[in-house]
């Protein structure tokens, strides 16, 4: 083998490659991707798909079962909900809510949440023992009761019930952050870092962000099942979305009502929360358990 | 320990006195009139709810009153029944309390010899199916699993009933709140069916919030036996050719399960959200059904003081679970709250 | 097999087995833990009647909601008189009998002697039902001074929409067991007044007994009547019990006790209905029946409705101001069609205002059958141009008569197409729709009407007379002397086959002049379990628990 590498170091791939070869080979995790890739398109594409409007309500085709029942029709393929709406260009529309407001919220409450975690495990001095009871109280406090409270104050609607389940996530968020960068700063290269004259946002920025994003992978990743769980439950509970949004925990409450003539309709948007869920919780452990193989090998 | 001791006792007193002072600016946070929020009603029973409503006082004072009712059992008045929050509160709390506990129960029950199980078969095929069935059951939406239970338990099969703690029909007298202990010492004619049937309504709602809860025992107790099992105290103890029944009960069994405890103490939280989301669906006069129902009305003094009630009785037992757990395993160097 | 399970499997095979296989694993022993609906002589007896929503007072005088009423009204409290839920007829209730004067204005009340009042744990009478409850009763809401008039911000809308206090002059006590109502004028509807739910008796010794201990509001809600039922317990958002009075002074049957299990909504009180654990619900719906009567543990009863759904033209406005117009447009619709399509057959055709089941009703009505040729030509002959726009008004909610008036107004829209006329549906929410309909904004309107009592005069008054054009109820703005004079000349007369001449004719009138069409009367549904026996539909109020009961079938325990 004339072209055999000699130089050994060459082969060494970066640690994102190093972790997704980790991940590659694990062929459950590969699956969960693959269907929350197809999620994430739905979401995107999906409404550009579908024919209808998710609002458009058929009424010569009322609660139609799915096409491959006998009574199904091959116009709504997942069949109609009570109102003659397509099932189908619900659940896309359902999708794209539902995962793009649990997205959204996971983001907003990492940044903030790394921010402050950040600040407080960088600042030896700062001993602001109120805000850390606060934040205790957010972590204990149920998620359901936060968002019971944000919704007596500011009414219901999705972005309430986002704000109610960020702060939720917040709490972890810094808690996480700030142990990982208080063992950070201990660390001899942090110190090598100070040492070269680096300020402290130099450090965070240049040494201790690269060690930490994968860290925020995992952590943000099984932060948005948890958010999809919680803002579907709130959607259900009628103290998020509300009926004309079709999110989808709004929409097993309003098949509720034809359960018994219709039980697709809760079926259906139960099943992809489930799924969705789901894909994210096997990507998200197939990533810690990558890292963690990487990291001890 | 007892600095351990003294430790908790201030750091649980001082979070209950935030959640206190919350509670106290929420009426301010709400909408309307922050005292009509507070008592719910112009009738004024006590003194210290006078003293709390007369115009000399300011807030400082207002809060210290507040304090006085809280302790005094003078919660306030419901917007929606105009009857004490006291008595309300006092007989929902036991019923979501009693649901709470069957359902950790079946679910550490289950999910610790079963998490056993899969650790010491670490990346068998018994472990991965373990795992990928966990994985499963808990990316259940609680309550879609909950409506499916109904949809095919109670209504398909028609086994077991669908919504509260009994059948409406029993007239068991208020003692305890928790209903299987109302009926015991009650003196109905028919005991021992009131107690079945009440065994009956209760298994679909603890099945709901423990089907959840097993999936996660299951799994901190399978990585915690696993991680016990690569240590190398277990290594050096297998080499020394003790046997394995040994080797689990004198260091696996303790050392396995000590992270349990705390894992439970994070996952109160979580419960007590599935427990109130599952008692709407079951119909289950419990406080989170009650609160649910008091925001749909917009009954503020109930939010109020259900809200505090509930962080109240969730941070008191995490933090003794925090606590104990500190306790038995001293070399947990660190406090998971209020680090500083 | 029962529906749900075929249809889960027929629509998702493989996730119902696995479903299924998943909850059996995790369920493990507890299969045989069978539910016993047929509960065994052991458990305690009882009617279950699962209910929509929280009653707002235990005092139907208060409050028109059927909510409040369907719990107290023919539970708690007993009427004067009551009707026959069969015929209509007024019967004999609290008072055994009555005499009305000559000359209509004067009626004497014989009352009923030795009957109870509730003893409760809250109140003990002393004493038995005489006058002077029913003068407390009537008081109550005739008198402005009467301590009890403001208790609870009483504004007694059913007895103030029709004007009452105005209408009786006085009500005196003759002597202990008779009472003489006098009026201003001759009202044959009065007696009928009596006898709906709002009309209840309360007890005179209670009020005394609550102003004493200065607690007057607890009337309304620890109640006290002479019905078949007393108070027990009531659980906001949960249940109200309420137990036998067994001195009740009608020998009939009641059951153990009665709860109303309070479940808003529809699909689960259809479903605890199936799992047993309900004997009975409220409001069933449309889309649920044809499955309730599939299942052999479920009755479905089916009466005809005392209501109506019309199409009301605007008479006020040009050119729906010319009958011939009118009756141009009516000859264009298919009555039939609708039935079809609105009510899903649930409902009959309507020839008149009232329905069958009055006693006024009359079958030689000239009815106006489906014809499109014949309203062409009318509308020709009227001078209505091919193209001619006008607008159709649909109500947006749903009621007994109307369950879809959207869908109603786009078959007509349809039907109008077909003789060139060029219709338009408006809609608007539904405070707002009222406001725009009594200032006449429309010029037809889809709406309707359910009566309050067995009086055919509850139909035509309030629909079509001159005087309730201001009050709002009559959409068609139709003012006609001549039928003004017939409805007012029948409720100055008390024997009813004679009124039932001057209705006749009226209805008549209407036919020829077509202020509205009347569509349909639409049934009304009870559904419930099949063991509980005596529950008839009451097409006059409220639901009447007395006499209900659970027939227990022999149960074979292991």
């Amino acid at each position: 083998m004339l072209d055999a590498n000699l130089y050994e170091e060459e082969l060494h791939p970066t640690p994102l490659g190093a972790t997704w070869r980790e991940f590659k080979q694990r062929h459950v995790a590969v699956f969960g991707l693959v269907i929350l890739t197809v999620f994430i398109v739905v979401a995107i594409a999906g409404p550009l798909l579908s024919p209808y409007a998710p609002t458009t309500q058929h009424t010569n085709a009322l609660l139609i079962p799915p096409a491959w029942n006998d009574n199904g029709s091959i116009l709504h393929i997942l069949g109609t909900d009570a109102l003659g709406r397509d099932m189908l260009t619900r659940l896309f529309y359902g999708t794209q809510v539902t995962l793009f407001s649990s997205i959204a919220t996971v983001f907003i409450a990492l940044s903030l949440g790394v921010a402050m975690g950040v600040v407080a495990g960088m600042s030896k001095g700062l001993r602001s023992s109120f805000i850390n009871h606060v934040l205790d109280i957010l972590m204990l406090t149920p998620t359901l009761l936060i968002a019971i409270i944000i919704v007596a104050i500011l009414g219901t609607g999705l972005t309430n019930a986002m704000l109610a389940i960020g702060l939720a996530l917040v709490p972890r968020f810094v808690h996480m952050t700030r142990d990982f960068v208080r063992e950070e700063m201990n660390k001899d290269y942090i110190k090598t870092a100070r040492l070269d004259g680096a300020n402290l946002t130099q450090v965070f920025l240049f040494n201790i962000l690269p060690n930490m994003v994968e860290l925020l992978i995992v952590q943000g990743t099984l932060a948005i099942s948890v958010a999809i769980l919680d803002i579907s439950a709130l959607g259900f509970l009628n103290l998020g979305a509300q009926t004309l949004m079709p999110e989808l925990g709004v929409m097993i409450a309003d098949g509720l009502s034809t359960v018994y003539i219709a039980p697709w309709n809760i079926l259906l948007p139960g099943l992809s929360i489930f799924l969705m869920v789901l894909s994210i919780n096997i990507v998200g452990d197939g990533l810690r358990s990558a890292l963690r193989n990487r990291l001890t090998h | 320990m007892i600095t351990t001791l003294i430790r908790y006792f201030n750091l649980t007193f001082l979070t209950l006195l935030i959640l206190v002072m919350l509670s106290f600016g929420l009426a301010y946070f709400f909408p309307g009139d922050p005292l009509t929020n507070l008592l719910g009603t112009d009738i004024l029973p006590s003194q210290p709810i006078l003293m709390l409503t007369s115009q000399q006082t300011n807030i400082f004072m207002q809060f210290w009153y507040y304090v006085q009712a809280l302790l005094a059992g003078e919660w306030g008045v419901s917007f929606a029944t105009g009857k004490p929050l006291y008595q309300d509160i006092m007989r929902l709390l036991p019923a979501t309390l009693e649901l709470s506990v069957y359902a950790v129960t079946v679910a550490l029950l289950f999910g610790i010899p079963l998490g056993f199980l899969a650790g010491m078969n670490y990346h068998k095929k018994i472990d991965n199916i373990f795992m990928s069935s966990s994985m499963i059951m808990y990316s259940f939406p609680v309550f879609w699993l909950a409506l499916l239970l109904i949809l095919l338990i109670s209504l398909q099969a028609q086994w077991l009933p669908m919504s509260g703690r009994l059948s409406l029909l029993f007239n068991v007298p208020h003692y305890s709140g928790f209903i299987l202990v109302d009926i015991l010492v009650s003196d109905i004619e028919n005991k021992r069916f009131a107690f079945n049937n009440a065994l009956q309504h209760l298994i679909l709602p603890t099945l709901s919030v423990a089907f959840i809860a097993f999936a996660v025992f299951l799994r901190t107790t399978r990585r915690a036996v696993a991680d016990v099992y690569q240590a190398q105290y277990i290594k050096s103890a297998q080499t020394r050719g003790l046997p394995a029944t040994t080797i689990f009960f004198r260091h696996v069994l303790r050392n396995a399960l000590l992270p349990v405890l705390p894992i439970l103490a994070v996952q109160i939280s979580t419960l007590v959200t599935n427990v109130m989301i599952v008692e709407t669906i079951f119909s289950w006069p419990g406080i989170g059904d009650w609160l649910i129902q008091a925001i749909y009305e917009r009954d503020y003094p109930a939010i109020r003081t259900g809200m505090l009630l509930v962080s109240v009785v969730v941070v008191i037992i995490t933090m003794s679970l925090e606590c104990i757990s500190q306790l038995i395993d001293p070399t947990r160097d660190r406090f998971a709250y209020a680090r500083r | 097999m029962s529906v749900l399970l075929d249809r889960l499997t027929s629509v998702y095979p493989p996730l119902a087995l696995l479903l299924s296989a998943l909850l059996m694993l995790s369920l493990g022993g507890c299969t045989d833990a069978k539910i016993d609906s047929s509960i065994s002589g052991k458990a305690p007896a009882g009617v279950i009647y699962c209910s929509e929503s929280n009653p707002s007072y235990f005092n139907p005088q208060l409050d028109t909601s059927s909510t409040t009423a369907d719990v107290s009204a023919h539970q708690i409290y007993s009427r004067l008189l009551e009707f026959d839920p069969n015929t209509g007829r007024i019967q004999p209730g609290l008072a055994s009998s009555w005499l009305v004067s000559d000359d209509g204005l004067t009626y004497t009340f014989q009352l009923r002697r030795n009957v109870k009042f509730h003893n409760t744990n809250y109140f003990t009478p002393t004493r038995n039902f005489n006058a002077d409850d029913v003068i407390f009763s009537f008081q109550r809401w005739l008198d402005d001074a009467h301590p009890y008039h403001d208790v609870n911000n009483a504004t007694y809308p059913y007895f103030s929409s029709l004007n009452l206090s105005k209408t009786i002059a006085s009500i005196d006590r003759i002597n202990g067991y008779r009472i003489e109502i006098k009026l201003f004028e001759r009202d044959s509807s009065f007696l009928a007044n009596l006898a709906t739910d709002f009309a209840v008796i309360l007890s005179q010794q209670y009020g005394e007994y609550l102003l004493v201990n200065q607690q007057p509001e607890n009337i309304d809600f620890y109640p006290i009547g002479t019905g078949p039922f007393r108070f027990d317990e009531y659980r906001k958002n949960q249940f109200i019990r309420l137990l036998p009075h067994l001195e009740y002074w009608k020998d009939v049957d009641l059951a153990d006790q009665l709860i109303y299990d309070i479940t808003p909504s529809s699909s689960i009180r259809f479903a605890k209905l199936r799992t047993g654990e309900c004997d009975s619900i409220a409001y069933p719906s449309q889309a649920e029946i044809t499955i309730m009567q599939a299942d052999p543990n479920i009755v479905v009863q089916e009466a005809p409705g005392l209501n109506v759904g019309f199409w009301a033209f605007n008479t006020a406005k040009a050119p729906f101001d010319r009958a011939d117009v009118r009756r141009g447009l009516a000859l264009a619709i298919d009555k039939n069609s609708i039935l079809d399509a609105v009510y899903f057959n649930s409902a009959s055709r309507a020839r008149s205002l009232i329905p069958p089941s009055s006693w006024a009703y009359n079958t030689d009505i000239k009815e106006i059958n489906y014809n499109p040729m014949r309203a062409r030509e009318l509308l020709d002959k009227a001078g209505i141009p091919k193209g001619f726009r006008m607008t159709i008004w649909a109500m947006p909610v749903v009621r007994a008569y109307n369950p879809d008036a959207e869908r109603m107004a786009q078959l007509i829209k349809s039907y109008l197409a077909a003789v060139d006329i060029d219709a338009t549906i408006v809609t608007y929410d539904w405070n707002t729709f009222r406001d725009k309909l009594s200032q006449g904004e429309h010029d037809s309107v889809l709406i309707g009407w359910s009566a309050d009592n067995g009086d055919p005069d509850n139909f035509y008054r309030p629909l079509l007379s001159c005087d309730a054009i201001p009050s709002g109820t009559n959409r068609a703005m139709w003012c006609n002397p001549e039928f003004d004079a017939l409805v007012n000349s029948a409720i100055k007369i008390s024997d009813e086959d004679k009124r039932a001449i001057l209705y006749a004719k009226a209805n008549n009138m209407i036919a020829q002049e077509m202020p509205l069409l009347p569509i349909a009367h639409a049934n009304r549904y009870q559904v419930k379990n099949a063991a509980l026996q005596g529950l008839t539909i009451n097409p006059y109020g409220s639901i009447r628990f007395e006499g209900v009961i659970k027939t227990l079938p022999e149960v074979q325990r292991p």
